[in-house]
């Protein structure tokens, strides 16, 4: 046996994991507990109540995040559907077509947006859009979202069709099936539990997103980040604390049934 | 075609090159019908990639391929009526064994109805029908190394390539395995083309056997021949046993030598094809040899080491070259074997030995 490191040890290693806990998930808790807040103000404790969720649905500014949130949703789910097809076909011929040319190029080119800064594909997207004339508000939120997605579509997938042995298909062959029937009758089952995980990581990655929508979005067309960001400009109120309490709840059950999927598929 | 059998597969001067690598060097292989036939050798030989070949997954650099006079060799895999069962199985994990079974049979347009009724025939074949709906992962290394088979045999292949099916499964079980395999490629009368690197399961079930070393064909035989007459050292030394003593020959004729042993002695036995005079090799089989009185013997020595092997006892015997030679004793009650230190003489037949060339 080597003799394992404990990190326990390390001088000021509990005193930096507490700096960190805290920085990470103290804000996140306040909201939590403040979107319950009885009070009209966001500071002070007015005691327990679900009245700024009520508020959400059914107060003055619930016709404008419901339009929103059914944006961000079709979008969501759209831009899922389509970066999850790219990354499935991506994958497929980066991990089984063998070698061609540019191949390390097109790894690259797909996880690109993971390395580029968000800012600037946004203001990229957003001169080159212009530049096109392409305004459609809605589209341009559309092909923005599809193409960050891919990558994080991309990587469960991989990473599922990664551990899948190619004898699976051979033997598919071997059996008369033609290629197309291996991938559609055998590969694509095996890879179904990468498929699901990384549609599941790529909607919520779309539905979460703000910089790029903000810049990108025509006039008049808000997503439920960029119609709460627009409320927060004009003060913040308790109703924001719920609804970005109701978003962080879909947030970690999406990528906790992504994780779920995935570990299944690793199992079988 | 001087045999009235007809050849399943004709492998005509096949060489597969990957870059700077010769997997294989003109081999050339004719395959009967109805036959058992091995492609024995050590790891990285070339057999996997030969077997590889005819199955379509691999195109050769030069050669040609012929299944039952057709050439095959411009195919995809699922163009050719030939089925493998590989190594690892490969069985589908999301189909249970009726559905895996019925895969083939129903790539090849088969109706659902068909297909199930074929499958419960072949799983019948490989006693598994009580396992039809099992999943692959319910069911033990030997269950579904026979899963593997039943999904092979259902289209009715005409030859059935098998890539060391037996390597993961433990020995007794590989014993029983290698009875019944035989015994259903005999029912079937399919051509069976079987790739092993162990050379007592390929004596044990081929009618003929192609030895492959370094991806050229060393000799292709009966189990009898391959053991009995070895065509060189390397497949005297790779087939069961054998004691290899280096002589000189001195003359050769009407396939004997004559040659002069370490002792400098002189024998006479059969010789290889390719024999010369000058260097050679001296193969005589553990068996093949006895201990006699050091008087008037080939050979003489002194017991350096006794091996128990149950039945039969090893006799090292070390000469007084320092060669070591190697002497199968039955172990029964009036046999004499001598102890560590006695000195003793070897004596071989003409018959069981042979000369050998590299």
């Amino acid at each position: 046996m080597t003799r394992k490191v404990d990190l326990r040890r390390f001088t000021g290693f509990q005193a930096i994991t507490w700096a960190c806990l805290f920085m990470l998930y103290a804000p996140l808790i306040v909201v939590m507990v403040y979107s319950f807040n009885d009070s009209n103000s966001i500071t002070i404790w007015g005691g327990l109540s679900l009245r700024w969720y009520g508020d959400v649905f059914w107060g003055p500014e619930a016709e404008k995040f419901k339009v929103a949130a059914l944006n961000s949703i079709v979008i969501a789910v759209s831009a899922a559907v389509v970066s999850t097809a790219i990354a499935t076909s991506a994958a497929t011929a980066l991990l089984r077509a063998g070698r061609f040319r540019g191949k390390s190029l097109s790894f690259v080119l797909v996880n690109m947006p993971l390395m580029v800064p968000e800012i600037v594909t946004a203001v990229a997207s957003l001169i080159f859009f212009s530049a096109i004339g392409f305004t459609a508000g809605y589209l341009t939120i559309l092909v923005a979202h599809i193409v960050f997605c891919i990558p994080f579509a991309y990587l469960p997938i991989a990473a599922r069709m990664q551990s899948i042995e190619d004898v699976y298909e051979h033997a598919a062959q071997d059996l008369y099936a033609s290629k197309w029937q291996a991938f559609r009758l055998i590969l694509l089952p095996l890879m179904a539990p990468g498929i699901i995980s990384g549609f599941l990581l790529a909607f919520i990655i779309s539905l979460d997103d703000f910089i790029i929508t903000n810049f990108v979005k025509g006039a008049g067309i808000e997503t439920l980040p960029t119609a709460i960001f627009g409320s927060v400009k004009q003060g913040i109120k308790p109703n924001i604390m719920a609804i970005s309490t109701l978003l962080l709840l879909v947030s970690v059950l999406f990528v906790t049934l992504s994780w779920l999927v995935g570990r299944k598929g690793q199992k079988q | 075609m001087t045999s009235e059998t007809p050849i399943a597969v004709d492998i005509q001067a096949a060489t597969k090159k990957y870059g700077s690598f010769t997997a294989l060097r003109d081999v050339s292989l004719r395959i009967r019908d109805n036959e058992f036939f091995t492609l024995l050798g050590p790891s990285g030989c070339g057999k996997t990639t030969l077997l590889r070949t005819i199955a379509g997954f691999e195109t050769l650099t030069q050669g040609a391929i012929k299944l039952f006079g057709e050439d095959i060799a411009d195919l995809p895999p699922n163009k050719r009526p030939v089925n493998t069962v590989f190594q690892q199985y490969a069985l589908f994990p999301h189909m249970d064994v009726t559905r895996n079974v019925m895969f083939g049979l129903q790539m090849l347009g088969q109706g659902e109805a068909e297909a199930r009724k074929r499958a419960g025939e072949v799983l019948e074949l490989v006693q598994l029908s009580a396992f039809a709906d099992r999943l692959p992962s319910q069911m033990s290394g030997g269950q579904q190394q026979r899963v593997a088979l039943a999904r092979a045999l259902a289209p009715n292949p005409k030859v059935l390539l098998l890539d060391e099916p037996l390597s993961a499964l433990d020995l007794k079980l590989r014993q029983a395995v290698r009875l019944e395999l035989q015994q259903i490629q005999q029912e079937t009368g399919i051509t069976f083309i079987f790739v092993t690197h162990d050379q007592e399961e390929a004596l044990t079930m081929s009618d003929r056997i192609a030895v492959i070393a370094g991806g050229q064909v060393q000799q292709v035989g009966s189990t009898r021949d391959i053991y009995e007459e070895p065509n060189n050292k390397f497949v005297a030394d790779f087939i069961g046993e054998t004691n290899l003593l280096d002589v000189t020959v001195t003359g050769l004729g009407a396939g004997q030598a004559t040659c002069i042993l370490p002792g400098g002695g002189s024998f006479t036995c059969p010789a290889a094809d390719g024999s010369h005079e000058g260097a050679g090799h001296l193969s005589v089989r553990p068996e093949r040899m006895a201990i006699v009185p050091v008087d008037g013997a080939e050979l003489s020595g002194v017991v350096t080491r006794r091996i128990y092997l149950g039945t039969d006892m090893h006799v090292e015997v070390t000469l007084d070259d320092s060669e070591v030679m190697t002497v199968r004793v039955q172990n029964s009650a009036d046999t004499h074997i001598p102890e560590r230190g006695d000195r003793v003489g070897l004596g071989m037949e003409a018959a069981a030995a042979r000369l050998l060339v590299d």
